[in-house]
């Protein structure tokens, strides 16, 4: 076996180190040791999202319907004997999986038995096992678990912003897809998603806690399977265009209307830097978060409550600013916000508004390397945006006020918004 | 793990220093307990409101966002307010996460800051001839109406709420922490002074502080603020029903997707520390993780539910399982539930279960230890039951539970409530 060569990277101010290297099987592995914890969480996680709605080969694309991702992950933790939360049940280990719109991650966290846990992660994730019959149930089970989330009106009111804003980019659809859509996945495709997308090299594992590189390495020798073959390429799909309707309201038991305010941003390239991302961060938690004029004239007016949030919200070929929360005049509120931001952009930023946002977030970033879990998350999203661990935090103690206003003047395009609202049920 | 460090700050104030070097951040928090009664509803409103005025504001930063734009500067700090019943004590609450101050980028002192600013929101509020400003508490009631109100929209936590009113509709227990609409209504800043007041002299309360920093400077601070009140600890404490009486069974509709079905047991303690170890195990075995007899059987073989999951509220002796169902399998799953229980109580379960279920709740507990915030959570029932127990001693606990007193346990839960928050189709004219 080819020797395995370990490549260390530190950040003095954070005080935090990781390992990573490159698997002879293809698989990215990095692991970030924390003394003195008593736990450990591994994600493994590949680079398929709710978004990759086709298979590319040399001859074409071939479709992928709606919500397969988020249906795979469901599969494989089912096994031919044993599926893997009965694995984990006999090592005391707390496992689960996920689907996003960008990756579908498998995990565990515990406190003894790391060797075995990992072993077990390592070995169902790639033994897909799945049959016309079992892929029948999951249907009936999926199809719960997409009404469920019709019931929640902050889902909703953010899937139905996300499709004014998105007329062909795939995250304008639910992660789990729809009844209909997942009534056509069959045993045969599902093999198919995962050969091309599981394929080691479009992978990831990271590890966060009491663990030492060594014993990840010992096993990944053991258990990994090398992949032939193509690794996955993600679909280009530019949405480059103003949203064509702005305005969409769906009426459900809240007592409280919510609204979502979603302003679009016009992409030249299918991913934000990490200085873009941290710049638009930033940007936004200035003029709108708890310590700015507009949230202090938000709360003051009656227009919003705490629960007031904004986020920014981007990936692969798509890239906006989400402002949501209850409000009992969420035209009004939208209204203000948006005049506002427009004001802003031709204005700048004020210097002393830009540091205090900048202390913020560097404050909250180092919070996070508690916690191991959220460790582990960001190492794999920076890895999949072919970054380090450490790169938002050099960007978040480099960037300037400069950059954040040449930023801004690109961000809010007049006209680019939508607006989702969430009406209490009329009076019968 | 350095020792845990508890003292006596003043009469019915404990202070808990919890030394941990291996964060970045450290974790303050701040409990202050009163009673929950029934026929006081005013007086329940405004506790509720105290923590959420107290936060947002204090003599020295007297507005939002002059509070928060000093938080900021603190790298962030994260100030924030809660309320919510243990048992039958009303608990307010005000928690602070901060960098440590090894990571200021400009060797600020956010710490010791920290500290001086939780105390300052508790002892300095901002306050006008002698009461809260009439804007800062109007802001407040329509936050705490809004927060009641939004509750309606989250269907499990509503259904949950719905059954322990039905349920505790004598008890205190079966009121809602946040306090009722009408009394929110008609509170006035004469009666925000009297929660204070109420608060500072009244309340049992505990200062939990996971830290890397030296917290000698914190116990001292602490205890020369409360040396001016004088204090009167109320007593805490719940009524424990040991069995149901008769069962309840309401239906309600609003127009959904899927139905929500919660079941509301009395768990037949008489006291918290009453079988707690078998009664939390047993509730784990029956609907605690993938491996329960609820996920196992109700979710997966027979697909009646898409969660179904038990609780035990062991500062009142309940036990609660909520599930997400089809509203015409309501029935169906109610009665398969119930009979997963039944199967505990009559020894239907294998040794491999019952370690299954050891295991994984130790194995969470002990995850407790690697995180601030459930770190200061796990010692914060101390309040209520007066010992620091380590996440080791409960797992000891656990772990000694025989398979006898798990069927005892079960045998002793009886059905008091069923609530169904049934799906009524059709109800969105707009889509």
């Amino acid at each position: 076996m080819t020797e395995i060569i370990w490549e260390e990277l530190r950040d003095a101010a954070l005080e935090e180190g990781y390992f990573r290297c490159k698997h002879p099987s293809g698989l990215e592995i990095q692991v970030l040791t924390k003394p003195g914890y008593s736990t450990s969480y591994a994600l493994f996680s590949a680079k398929y999202g709710s978004i990759d709605t086709a298979i590319l080969s040399h001859g074409g694309a071939r479709e992928l319907p709606e919500g397969t991702a988020h249906f795979l992950e469901h599969k494989l933790f089912e096994s031919e004997d044993l599926d893997a939360f009965a694995r984990f049940a006999q090592t005391g280990a707390s496992a689960n999986a996920f689907t996003s719109f960008e990756r579908t991650a498998y995990l565990f966290s515990c406190a003894a038995h790391f060797d075995k846990n990992l072993a077990i992660l390592l070995d169902f994730v790639q033994s897909p096992y799945f049959t016309q019959a079992t892929v029948e149930k999951e249907q009936g089970i999926i199809g719960q678990e997409i009404r469920m989330y019709q019931d929640n009106p902050g889902w909703e009111v953010m899937f139905r912003l996300l499709r004014l804003l998105y007329r062909r980019h795939p995250v304008r659809v639910d992660i789990a897809g729809t009844e209909e859509s997942i009534s056509e996945i069959t045993a045969e495709l599902l093999h198919e998603c995962y050969r091309n997308f599981y394929n080691l090299h479009n992978m990831v594992l990271c590890v966060a806690g009491d663990v030492a590189k060594e014993a990840v390495l010992q096993a990944a020798n053991a258990l990994l399977k090398p992949t032939g073959g193509e690794p996955a390429k993600r679909r280009r799909m530019p949405d480059p265009e103003a949203p064509a309707q702005t305005y969409t309201e769906r009426r459900m038991p809240v007592a409280v209307p919510r609204f979502m305010l979603g302003w679009k941003e016009a992409l030249e390239q299918p991913e934000l830097s990490e200085e873009e991302t941290v710049l638009a961060d930033l940007i936004l938690d200035a003029l709108t978060g708890e310590c700015s004029a507009l949230y202090e004239q938000l709360l003051g007016q009656g227009l919003i409550n705490t629960g007031f949030d904004c986020e920014f919200f981007s990936g692969y070929d798509y890239a906006c600013s989400l402002f949501g929360g209850e409000s009992k005049q969420p035209k009004q509120a939208a209204a203000l916000v948006e005049q506002t931001l427009l004001e802003a952009s031709a204005k700048g930023l004020d210097a002393e508004d830009f540091e205090c946002a900048r202390k913020k977030a560097y404050g909250r970033l180092v919070m996070e390397y508690n916690d191991i879990e959220d460790l582990a998350l960001r190492m794999t999203d920076a890895y999949f945006a072919g970054n380090d661990l450490f790169a938002r935090a050099r960007a978040l103690r480099d960037v300037t006020l400069e950059q954040a206003n040449g930023r801004l003047r690109r961000m809010f395009r007049p006209g680019w918004t939508a607006l989702s609202v969430i009406l209490p049920l009329e009076e019968e | 793990m350095p020792q845990l460090q508890i003292h006596e700050a003043a009469p019915g104030v404990t202070l808990c220093v919890i030394p941990a070097e291996r964060f970045k951040t450290s974790r303050l928090v701040l409990q202050m307990a009163l009673p929950l009664r029934r026929g006081q509803a005013r007086e329940t409103a405004a506790n509720a409101m105290l923590p959420f005025l107290l936060h947002r504001s204090c003599a020295a930063y007297p507005t939002p966002r002059a509070l928060d734009c000093k938080l900021a500067s603190l790298y962030g700090a994260n100030l924030c307010a809660g309320v919510t019943k243990v048992g039958e004590s009303h608990q307010l609450s005000i928690a602070l996460s901060m960098l440590d101050d090894r990571f200021a980028l400009h060797g600020e002192a956010v710490s010791q800051e920290g500290v001086e600013l939780l105390l300052e929101l508790l002892f300095h509020p901002r306050l006008e001839g002698g009461l809260f400003p009439a804007d800062a508490v109007e802001l407040e009631k329509r936050l705490l109406l809004e927060k009641l109100e939004s509750e309606q929209g989250n269907k499990r936590l509503y259904a949950m709420h719905r059954c322990e009113e039905l349920m505790c509709d004598q008890e205190a227990y079966g009121l809602h922490a946040l306090g009722e609409a009408q009394a929110i209504e008609a509170l006035t800043p004469e009666d925000a002074v009297q929660a204070w007041r109420r608060v500072l002299s009244q309340a049992r309360v505990q200062i939990s502080m996971v830290s890397a920093a030296e917290t000698a400077g914190f116990a001292a601070a602490v205890r020369k603020s409360f040396a001016e009140s004088a204090r009167q600890p109320a007593a805490l404490g719940s009524a424990f029903i040991k069995s149901a009486q008769e069962q309840k069974f309401v239906r309600e509709e609003q127009p959904l997707e899927q139905a929500t079905l919660v079941l509301g047991f009395r768990a037949g303690m008489e006291h918290p520390e009453d079988r707690q170890y078998a009664l939390r195990l047993m509730t784990d075995l029956f609907g605690g993780g993938p491996y329960s007899k609820l996920f196992l059987n109700v979710r997966e073989k027979m697909s009646l539910c898409y969660y179904c999951r038990a609780a035990l509220v062991r500062h009142k002796g309940v036990l609660m399982v909520a599930s997400g169902v089809d509203t015409e399998k309501a029935v169906t799953a109610r009665e398969a539930i119930l009979d997963q229980l039944a199967q505990i109580g009559s020894g239907c379960f294998t040794d491999e279960e019952l370690e299954t279920a050891k295991r994984s709740m130790c194995d969470e507990i002990r995850c407790v230890a690697d995180h601030p915030e459930s770190l200061a959570d796990w010692y914060s029932s101390a309040l209520y039951c007066g010992e620091f127990r380590s996440p080791e001693q409960v797992c000891a606990g656990l772990e000694a539970v025989t398979r006898g007193e798990i069927i005892e346990a079960a045998r002793g839960v009886s059905l008091d409530t069923v609530y169904l928050l049934a799906a009524k189709k059709g109800g969105d004219a707009n889509d």
